[in-house]
């Protein structure tokens, strides 16, 4: 499965890879913002895009509209990623039309997993 | 000598002489003058005015004698008090009541003695003018009148003394009155019955930017923007005709309006008071810019806070977790150790953020529950699958004990996870190596049901048990195994039970463990569904669009269950057709059909005739996408649901379909005609929507026909909304929707409230389909 990781913290960027990179299933592409994310997804295609909300120029939600928008791949399912957890918060980006929202901190033991059950529910 | 009775208004006299201040002063001149008189008209080298206290009798003016008072016991003036009549003693030395008095056998050889008595602006006796002489005499009636005229003269300088001493006092406590009201942060204005202002303080006029002679006189409602200005009047005219005040209360948020134009939000209090028989309201007002401000840099404060400490958070606890997992076995034993440290440290940190972002969210009230219907004993569940591994890692044993009775509650599922998860940890860290720990539920309280979390460890010590559930908090835990607690899990706990209506406690002894417990309200167990409807809509199948077989078969079945009977279509024409032949108490719908996309189908149905108001589920892969594009009345669709699906969700939907087909009748009753419209709008689809704008109508209404649900204001024009629920037969559910929110003894005979303004119009809708689905 191609998964794309958008994130500007080069720091949890880095967790994330190393937390999937014995995953046989999971190839991952990194970016760091919006606009590369977008270009990615056409080019790319990849199946599952995770995105995070907080991002200087073009931020998730903003993101998330132009690949919906786009004539590219632009029903790839994509799950959000953030520490904006307050509950009217994930509610508000959830209504935005993602198949998921994680929370940061992740457990990054868990994080493999967690992927492969947003895969599996988009396909239900 | 024989002791003087008391009177019977002893104690009244007393009161009445003491608030003359008149004992002990100072010789006044308007005295002395009447005993010199009295000595010069009688003829007499004796004339007192005396004042009987409660143990003496004290002189205030005094002629020919030296003494300044007496002992009221040995005294003659005390046998003048009790009486109107004068006092007379002719001869003392053959009067056996005086002949062996003091005064009388020694210095000044009493004989003579008539007195009158003195009386204080209350009519209560509290002193004598006398006459004393060495020699036995008799008065005449025209004497003892003129005594009586000299007393009367002397009674009203009392009285006169009394005003002065009334006018210092009103004085000072106007100046103090005033001072209090020139001083006070508060801005406070009173208004007549018609709203003219008839005072406004120094605070009222710096709050308004106005001078006090700009406003004197004037309207109040030149202090409000619209449309409180309009409606200030509407209650002052409702006011005079119904004499109910809709406005007083206590902390109204409202806006107010200063000179320039600009606008503040600030707290009203109104009170009612009558000055010489007429009503005047006084309000005070605070501007409450500033705290308003304050709140919303807090909240945002702590939600950037809560964010950027989340973001490194994140990269510390996964780059931790991953070095232990991948090569934990690589490192030499002690470094091993620190990082785990580290690790179990961070997530810590994490728990201490998220609890710190709860706290602020209960104490700015804004600790949101999301209210099911859920059965405790499956939440139950949840929490012994949820914590086993914690428990494991503590050698403890989750030990769920099964109970037979159902105990459903309306609670927020994620927020009680929360509390069962604190009080389940706190048992497993206070418990011996080995020991269990007991979870089951109890019913010690009719309609109640009672989660109970029983350890087998020391105790909780005595002195720590009032602080049990304060923040930050924590027991000696030198003896706990996990140190990584926050000390807020209780208190949060605590806030999140009460919300929910419940309460939290715990029962210890030392030495044996505790069981922490909270108990919920009970919810009545909801009908089956098939009951749910009446009459002949109930043998209507559900009509199930969906193409995939498998998921057509779960849902069939799953009505089945409920014992409702469906029927399959696996396109969007074999739907139309069905829907066309003959009628169906609902569609579940999916929307990717194989021949057209299931929100054009939505819409071609809402467009037919006779199907305009079918009620509709959607229930599909791409729902949450659908929901969106959907550009239509929200209305249409009961609920959009997401696969894979949510059982739960959906029977929810279901009854709620099935409850709408019944057709509820509403009754709207508020005095605010755009209100009104706009709920109409908002709830038309839920049942038949009727409306009354008085307390008056609304009773014509009700003595027409029953409804389903009464939607009410409080503050109406003639009158409190409240005064219609005696009226209601006890199956009409009522919803108070307010501009205020109703008292602890009005929520319990209602089923829900929700305050304008603070409240979302689908709050409004959801309370109401909650209402009317119970």
């Amino acid at each position: 499965m191609l998964v794309l990781y958008v994130d500007d913290e080069a720091d949890i960027r880095e967790v994330v890879e190393y937390a999937l990179e014995d995953e046989d299933d999971i190839t991952l592409i990194l970016c760091d913002n919006g606009e590369e994310a977008i270009e990615i997804n056409a080019k790319q295609q990849p199946e599952l895009i995770l995105l995070d909300v907080m991002m200087p120029k073009m931020d998730g939600p903003e993101t998330l509209r132009r690949i919906r928008t786009g004539t590219t791949n632009q029903d790839v399912p994509i799950a959000f990623i953030t520490a904006k957890i307050q509950r009217t918060e994930v509610a508000f980006l959830k209504s935005l039309g993602v198949v998921d929202v994680i929370e940061k901190p992740f457990d990054p033991l868990a994080l493999a997993d967690r992927i492969r059950q947003i895969w599996e529910k988009c396909r239900g | 000598m024989l002791a003087p009775a008391y009177p019977d208004d002893e104690e009244d006299r007393l009161a009445a002489l003491h608030a003359l201040k008149i004992m002990d002063t100072a010789p006044q001149p308007q005295f002395d003058r009447m005993t010199r008189l009295a000595t010069k008209l009688f003829n007499v080298p004796i004339a007192l005015v005396s004042l009987c206290d409660a143990q003496r009798v004290w002189f205030k003016s005094r002629q020919g004698l030296d003494e300044a008072e007496a002992p009221r016991d040995i005294s003659f003036c005390s046998y003048v008090i009790l009486q109107n009549q004068a006092f007379i003693v002719e001869n003392a030395a053959t009067d056996h009541r005086f002949s062996d008095h003091p005064l009388v056998v020694g210095a000044p050889h009493i004989r003579f003695y008539a007195g009158v008595p003195l009386k204080a602006p209350n009519g209560a006796r509290i002193g004598t003018l006398c006459i004393i002489d060495r020699i036995p005499r008799q008065l005449t009636s025209a004497e003892i009148d003129l005594l009586f005229d000299l007393g009367s003269t002397i009674e009203d300088d009392f009285v006169r003394q009394n005003i002065s001493e009334v006018m210092n006092l009103y004085r000072s406590e106007q100046m103090r009155m005033q001072a209090v009201l020139d001083t006070v942060a508060d801005g406070i204005i009173t208004i007549d019955d018609k709203g003219a202002i008839q005072l406004a303080n120094p605070a009222a006029k710096h709050l308004f930017g106005y001078e006090i002679d700009e406003i004197l006189g004037r309207n109040v409602k030149m202090l409000m923007p619209q449309p409180y200005a309009t409606e200030h009047d509407q209650y002052l005219t409702n006011f005079a005709t119904t004499r109910k005040a809709k406005v007083i209360g206590i902390g109204r948020e409202v806006t107010g309006l200063r000179k320039d134009g600009t606008l503040f939000p600030m707290e009203l209090a109104v009170t009612e008071m009558a000055v010489d028989g007429k009503i005047q309201f006084v309000g005070v007002v605070r501007d409450i810019s500033q705290r308003k401000k304050m709140e919303r840099v807090k909240q945002d404060f702590v939600s950037t806070v809560s964010h950027e400490l989340r973001t490194p958070l994140t990269s510390i606890r996964g780059a931790l977790g991953l070095v232990l997992k991948k090569s934990g076995h690589l490192l030499p034993e002690k470094s091993l150790r620190m990082l785990e440290t580290a690790n179990r440290n961070s997530e810590r940190l994490t728990r201490l953020v998220n609890d710190i972002l709860d706290l602020e969210k209960i104490e700015g009230g804004q600790l949101d529950l999301e209210l099911n219907h859920l059965d405790l004993r499956i939440l139950l569940q949840q929490v012994v699958l949820a914590n086993e591994s914690y428990a494991i890692q503590h050698n403890i044993t989750l030990r769920l004990h099964e109970s037979e009775t159902v105990a459903m509650v309306l609670a927020d599922e994620h927020r009680l996870l929360q509390v069962m998860a604190n009080l389940v940890s706190n048992a497993a860290k206070f418990s011996p190596e080995g020991s269990e720990v007991d979870i089951f539920l109890a019913d010690t309280k009719p309609g109640f049901s009672r989660v109970c979390v029983q350890d087998h460890g020391r105790g909780i010590p005595e002195e720590f048990r009032d602080r049990i559930f304060g923040r930050f908090n924590q027991a000696d835990a030198s003896d706990s195994k996990d140190k990584g607690g926050t000390g807020l899990g209780l208190s949060i706990s605590k806030a999140i039970v009460e919300r929910h209506g419940g309460s939290i406690g715990y029962d210890s002894v030392l030495g044996a463990g505790s069981t922490f417990y909270f108990e919920l309200p009970q919810q009545q167990l909801a009908p089956r569904l098939a009951d749910a409807g009446t009459n002949g809509a109930t043998s209507q199948p559900v009509l199930i669009c969906e193409d995939n077989a498998d998921v057509a078969e779960i849902l069939r079945s799953l009505l089945e269950e409920e014992q409702i009977g469906s029927e399959i279509v696996a396109t969007g024409q074999a739907a139309k057709a069905a829907l066309m032949a003959k009628p169906y108490r609902l569609l579940l719908l999916d929307l990717t059909l194989p021949d057209m996309d299931g929100l054009s189908l939505l819409r071609e149905i809402r467009a037919t005739s006779g199907l305009e108001n079918l009620q509709v589920i959607v229930v599909s892969g791409r729902a949450l996408e659908g929901k969106r594009a959907w550009r239509g009345d929200a209305l249409a669709v009961i609920d959009w649901l997401q696969k894979p699906l949510d059982e739960h969700r959906l029977l929810r939907a279901i009854k709620l379909a099935f409850a709408n087909s019944v057709r509820r009748t509403i009754l709207h009753v508020d005095d605010d005609a755009d209100t009104l419209l706009v709920t109409q709008h908002l709830i038309e689809d839920l049942g038949s929507y009727d409306s009354a704008t008085s307390l008056k109508i609304a009773r014509e209404k009700l003595l027409e026909r029953q409804y389903d649900l009464l939607l009410l204001d409080l503050n109406l024009l003639d009158g409190s909304g409240l005064e219609l629920i005696p009226l209601l037969p006890p199956q009409t559910r009522v919803v108070v929707y307010s501009g205020t929110e109703p008292a602890q003894e009005v929520k319990d005979l209602i089923d829900a409230a929700l305050k304008k303004g603070s409240s979302t119009s689908e709050d409004l809708l959801a309370t109401i389909k909650t209402a009317l689905n119970p």
